[in-house]
């Protein structure tokens, strides 16, 4: 239910499996799928996250609380008080160490970010699957992804020829 | 985000590499190198089918923004066009996967510059430019605008090409059927006038020449394309502007302490800044300052001494003979790198981070940065009634060094 605590706004987020998070409105909408339930007014009551489990949707509020916009004790945006680079550089190494996940846990969390529609996680999610695999044989990255190899032998060596330098 | 699903997909039903929406945001993000694609395409055939993708090709140039430096063209003798690459395996794309038209009308070429993944040649003997797509194959004659093509008005001395797309969201880097643009400068008979004429391809026609008295003569370097200008250095130490939105030239002066020696030792630049700068290149001294013209609090624009690099603690140790023959032989604003012929080759330096590259050439001349996302190299593959992977014909291109491995 939406409330308000400390003259802050709050937004009840409930998970499939009975959790409830309570959080700041702000936060939520970090969020553009919620963002646009409490902008048409479908907020009133606590919003139901599908298929979302409770461990999945506290890591992602972790995300938002982390990346909304802060403001400080004086009211003063916090972008006001540190340099953006000094900002930028700190989430950055927050990123780096909230994405030191297991591979089922990432997975879920591109799922998350991307039904949720947060840019942000999306990028961080997904740009760390593909860094994970670059540097990968293509025996690796399939079997890493559990992805299985479709083609005929024949259709791999054409395609291979096709563009030899890039397989050397 | 690349496309967005009309209503959210119910979210954790399918594993996400299952899922068309979101294996395409993963992939999106293979890195922008020439190998990426190719690689990815052979893990599976789903993958491939997304990467052939013509949408999902666009969001990747969308998505990375500034395509990676390939390599150089330059004239060598007995072709008007050879490519020199620059990256290392396995991204080095071999010289031969862009080739020229086997046809007589490149004899006389010869390149002048490269921007948005299009190259221009000039004919000056029969007076005909050709903008070509490496990646493609395509090429598009235009000829000389016709003062410059009776020699009544002028001569033309150089030429660039730029993409003229102005569709929302078009990323340059699949340039090759959008509309383009050809600025042509050059001098009139007594070199004392600067002389430009805007092609459209659109239209097909030549815009009226514009014209700037007082110039001296035009170098013959490419020219540095930057928002709706570009910039040429002039033979006696200043910059011609055209300005193509007004169909408007004008000339800015190189800083007032400096003395020009030339085109090999300046250089127009780009600066991190987005705006204009020169590279000025003193073998003497071994260094390469790089300045900038900004303006101050006071409104006024005036230029600047930005950095001074010192060569000698960069570049392996040259004797003073070698020194000699040090010289600027191209640059590109897009990775913000430029390149020295030196004794052990042509030196690619990045100018902000002095990121350096050696790249062993057998000679100088003027080496025309080529800035592209490589997806030509992927051909359309799909399967038959029987399930048998085809690929699309006319696509195919042979690549010489496979038949002699």
């Amino acid at each position: 239910m939406a409330t308000r605590e400390a003259g802050k706004k709050m937004i009840m987020l409930k998970s499939p499996d009975g959790m409830e998070f309570e959080v700041e409105e702000a936060v939520a909408m970090e969020s553009q799928t919620i963002r646009k339930m409490i902008e048409d007014d479908c907020a009133d009551t606590a919003i139901l996250i599908p298929n979302i489990n409770s461990k999945i949707l506290s890591r992602v509020i972790e995300y938002c609380n982390k990346h909304v916009p802060t403001t400080g004790a004086t009211g003063a945006a916090a972008s006001d008080t540190v340099a953006p680079a000094a900002l930028a550089e700190d989430l950055k190494i927050w990123d780096a160490e909230f994405i030191k996940v297991n591979r089922a846990t990432r997975f879920d969390l591109i799922q998350a970010a991307s039904y949720l529609n947060i840019k942000g996680l999306l990028d961080l999610t997904s740009q760390t699957t593909i860094d994970t695999i670059s540097d990968n044989s293509l025996e690796e990255i399939r079997s890493f992804l559990s992805t299985k190899n479709d083609y005929l032998p024949e259709e791999e060596q054409t395609i291979r020829r096709e563009n030899q330098w890039a397989f050397q | 985000m690349i496309r967005r699903r009309a209503t959210p997909a119910s979210p954790i039903t399918v594993h996400p590499l299952d899922d068309k929406y979101l294996l395409e945001e993963i992939l999106l993000r293979l890195p922008p190198q020439p190998s990426g694609l190719p690689r990815a395409s052979l893990v599976c055939t789903r993958w491939r089918n997304i990467i052939l993708d013509p949408d999902f090709l666009r969001c990747f140039r969308r998505h990375h923004k500034k395509p990676p430096l390939l390599g150089f063209f330059a004239g060598y003798y007995g072709s008007c066009a050879v490519f020199i690459p620059s990256l290392d395996a396995p991204d080095r794309i071999p010289c031969t996967r862009f080739p020229l038209q086997q046809n007589r009308r490149y004899d006389q070429l010869n390149v002048h510059g490269c921007h948005h993944g299009l190259v221009i040649l000039l004919d000056l003997y029969n007076r005909e430019a050709m903008v070509w797509d490496p990646l493609t194959g395509r090429d598009h004659p235009v000829p000389f605008p016709p003062g410059f093509r009776s020699h009544t008005i002028g001569f033309v001395k150089t030429a660039v090409v730029l993409c003229a797309a102005i569709e929302d969201g078009h990323v340059h880097g699949d340039c090759s059927l959008s509309p383009f643009k050809v600025a042509f400068v050059g001098n009139d008979v007594d070199y004392k006038h600067a002389i430009c004429s805007l092609y459209e391809s659109q239209s097909g026609v030549c815009g009226n020449m514009i014209s700037m008295a007082n110039t001296g003569e035009i170098c013959d370097d490419p020219g540095l394309i930057a928002g709706n200008s570009v910039y040429w250095l002039l033979n006696e130490g200043g910059i011609l502007e055209l300005d193509m939105g007004r169909q408007s030239l004008g000339v800015i002066e190189i800083p007032t302490n400096v003395h020009f020696t030339g085109p090999h030792f300046f250089q127009i630049i780009w600066t991190k800044d987005s705006c204009l700068g020169l590279a000025i290149l003193s073998k003497t001294n071994m260094r390469m300052q790089l300045w900038e013209r900004k303006s101050k609090n006071d409104g006024v624009v005036r230029w600047g001494l930005q950095k001074t690099i010192q060569l000698d603690q960069l570049l392996p140790p040259v004797s003073p003979k070698e020194r000699k023959r040090m010289c600027i032989i191209g640059y590109d604003s897009v990775s913000n790198t430029i390149v020295l012929w030196t004794t052990i080759g042509a030196s690619v330096i990045q100018l902000e981070t002095l990121e350096l590259r050696n790249i062993p050439i057998r000679e100088g001349g003027t080496y025309y940065p080529y800035t592209n996302f490589y997806t030509a190299g992927l051909q359309e593959a799909s399967r038959n009634q029987k399930g048998e992977l085809c690929l699309r014909k006319g696509c195919e291109q042979h690549d010489p060094e496979l038949y002699f491995e």
